[in-house]
């Protein structure tokens, strides 16, 4: 068996081993079980609050956010019977969490555009552009938490947390050219973020 | 004898002139020092100073947390925003030709910035702070003004359109009722004052949850239920509302 | 093809969303033109370390924060042993139905909702209109027809904002803890004060228009301390 096989293998084991047990602790967790709710809490905290804290550019909302998803699904874990998995489920249940907050706060999701701000194209000009240098993760995430709010929306739920341009069009109550087309102004202002870093 | 008298002479002559020459040093350090400190209260570092043109119907946009907020008018085309106190929180920027917005960032701690704003007459306002003072002088433009812990003081008014509450602040109002124009104010837990022409024309709607209501001289075409007023002077032309929760209502005559 | 319609095209070219022949016309540029070639490398650099972001934890004190509101939920909420419509709601159920009767059984629904809006609509015809109060909302049911009520909106957002800023107050300057808590304290006795009044009469316009009034300035102020940075 090839080497890619067998780690592909062995990771959707893995999965398959944690889905098993996120349906019992999700059982437990609703039978009131706290431990259980706190296992869950350790397996996917991290992962929740990274959505947030990249979809809102705030560590302390994030913290926040990530406190009413949890308290969410501890209230609604009940009505989790296992026909997803609960990691997709969580995961909606954030993504629902961060629009309605924008929706609270006002925030006007197609406010993608600054005056003058024309990342499209690369100014064609006689000398070579620059590369960008090697992304570093860190500089990216920076340069994430920079993006306009519906900018950043749109490149997180879809190159970082890889959700299709048909659900996010659902999600934002948008059409998919708008998301694909907000996705690609995302991905070249961030192009020019990180190249400005040099 | 004359030796001497001449040694003293040349001691005496020096001395005058170490005085001489000290003086000659020391009156342009004084002149420099006088000149710094002068130069020292002109140019405060915490001080803002902004002015923006504007034409056609302008606006003001005004958001202080924390600090006094004093609108006076003036006969520029001119918004003209003078601050002081912690102004870096400040941000103030115009929007389109005859609105301009001020917006002081709202901070963990408490950092008292304190604004004088000169506008043209016919200026709109829309001033809100959390605790802070707002007073507005002779303006003839809509005005809408929010506070939570300051008092309100509008003098001089002439506006069609003015909508004043505080919600522990005393609301205060000294002004004309325009015909067909409408009258907000509202202090949850402190007085409402309202001092207007004899000879206003309005329909008046006053309510305090304590009863605490005093029309003044005034006398109405109305009715009370105790807690609300509701009647109409002269004509009825204007609306007015005023209200309370536990402060008390003030109307009147100029 | 020119650089600007190539470059529009490079993040649907890198997700493969372009056509066969779309897609042959972009390869063919990026092998002549530099300019558009750093652009694709970038962004598919962009895209490939996106997807590797690293996960960020909050701080420790958050699951102490959600345990302690968890342990106060379950305290309030009354311990029962399943009812029946938990019971009900737990069990699964199968239906076979051909689709005869499943037709006869979404028409006899859709005749049974109907009838039930129109006569609804019948007996509400005549009830005055309440400020803040829709007399069709499910809040009605069981009042007295002429009751106001609170949106329910109102309520909720007061309520969302009220447990945000209450976790956000510690850090702040006391003065400004002050300033806010005692301005609260204003509204809550106001609001007591309207609950009083209309408990006493529940059709008092007056102190139903309070009410509603201290839930407004309540939410506005709670929104002004939310903004506190």
């Amino acid at each position: 068996m090839p080497d890619g096989a067998i780690s592909e293998l062995i990771q959707v084991t893995i999965e398959a081993s944690n889905t098993v047990s996120d349906l019992e602790l999700a059982a437990g967790a609703a039978a009131g079980d706290v431990r259980a709710f706190e296992r869950l809490y350790e397996l996917h905290h991290r992962r929740v609050y990274s959505l947030c804290l990249r979809m809102l550019g705030s560590a302390v909302e994030a913290e926040d956010l990530t406190q009413e998803v949890f308290l969410q699904v501890y209230r609604k874990i009940g009505s989790f019977r296992g026909e997803s998995a609960f990691t997709t489920w969580l995961h909606r249940l954030t993504v629902n969490q961060v629009l309605m907050h924008f929706r609270k706060r006002g925030v006007k999701l197609e406010q993608t555009t600054e005056e003058g701000d024309f990342t499209n194209v690369v100014v064609v000009g006689s000398e070579r552009p620059e590369a960008m240098p090697i992304v570093d993760r860190i500089a990216l995430d920076k340069a994430i938490s920079e993006l306009p709010p519906g900018y950043r929306t749109v490149f997180v739920l879809h190159d970082v947390e890889g959700h299709e341009h048909e659900e996010i069009a659902t999600m934002l109550g948008c059409s998919v050219g708008t998301s694909k087309s907000q996705l690609h102004k995302a991905r070249m202002k961030l192009r020019q973020l990180l190249t400005k870093k040099v | 004898m004359a030796t001497q008298n001449k040694a003293k002479g040349k001691r005496q002559e020096a001395k005058g002139n170490a005085v001489l020459t000290f003086s000659f040093f020391l009156l342009p350090l004084s002149l420099l020092l006088l000149l710094f400190c002068v130069q020292g209260q002109t140019a405060s570092p915490n001080q803002f100073s902004q002015s923006f043109k504007v034409s056609g119907q302008p606006h003001l946009i005004l958001d202080n947390p924390f600090g006094s907020v004093s609108v006076r008018p003036w006969n520029k085309n001119e918004i003209q925003v003078l601050a002081d106190g912690l102004v870096e929180l400040i941000k103030a920027e115009q929007a389109g030709d005859n609105t301009v917005k001020v917006e002081t960032r709202k901070q963990r701690k408490l950092e008292i910035v304190n604004f004088t704003v000169n506008v043209p007459t016919s200026c709109s306002l829309n001033i809100r702070t959390i605790s802070g003072r707002v007073v507005v002088r002779g303006v003839s433009g809509e005005i809408k003004t929010q506070t939570v812990d300051g008092d309100i003081e509008l003098i001089y008014i002439k506006s069609k359109d003015v909508d004043a509450t505080s919600n522990s602040g005393r609301v205060t109002y000294l002004g004309d009722l325009v015909a067909k124009g409408k009258y907000n104010f509202h202090s949850s837990n402190n007085a409402v004052d309202v001092t207007i022409p004899a000879t206003a024309s309005f329909r008046l709607t006053a309510t305090s949850l304590r009863q605490n209501i005093d029309l003044g001289d005034f006398k109405f075409n109305g009715s009370s239920t105790g807690t609300r007023f509701t009647g109409d002077y002269a004509g009825g032309e204007a609306i007015l509302n005023l209200s309370t929760h536990q402060g008390s209502i003030h109307l009147h005559k100029k | 093809m020119i650089c600007s319609e190539c470059q529009q095209r490079l993040s649907d070219y890198l997700d493969g969303h372009l056509s066969i022949g779309e897609g042959v016309r972009i390869e063919q540029h990026l092998m002549s033109c530099q300019i558009c070639k750093v652009v694709h490398d970038d962004l598919a650099q962009i895209i490939k370390a996106s997807r590797a972001l690293p996960l960020h934890a909050p701080s420790p004190v958050l699951w102490q924060r959600i345990q302690a509101q968890i342990t106060l939920e379950a305290e309030a909420k009354p311990q029962t042993s399943e009812s029946w419509w938990g019971q009900l709601r737990n069990r699964q159920f199968h239906l076979t139905l051909s689709f005869p009767q499943l037709a006869a059984v979404a028409a006899a629904f859709v005749f049974v909702i109907a009838s039930t809006i129109v006569l609804t609509q019948l007996s509400t015809r005549n009830l005055s209109s309440v400020t803040g109060g829709d007399p069709n909302s499910l809040g009605n049911i069981g009042r007295p027809l002429n009751v106001p009520v609170l949106p329910e909106d109102l309520e909720r957002q007061v309520n969302e904002y009220t447990n945000l800023v209450n976790k956000r107050k510690e850090s702040w300057d006391p003065k400004v803890r002050e300033i806010f808590e005692r301005n609260m304290a204003i509204l809550d006795m106001s609001m007591d004060e309207c609950q009083q009044q209309l408990r006493r009469n529940q059709t008092d316009q007056v102190a139903f228009d309070m009410l509603r009034m201290a839930y407004q300035k309540k939410l506005e102020i709670l929104q002004d301390f939310a903004a506190i940075e």
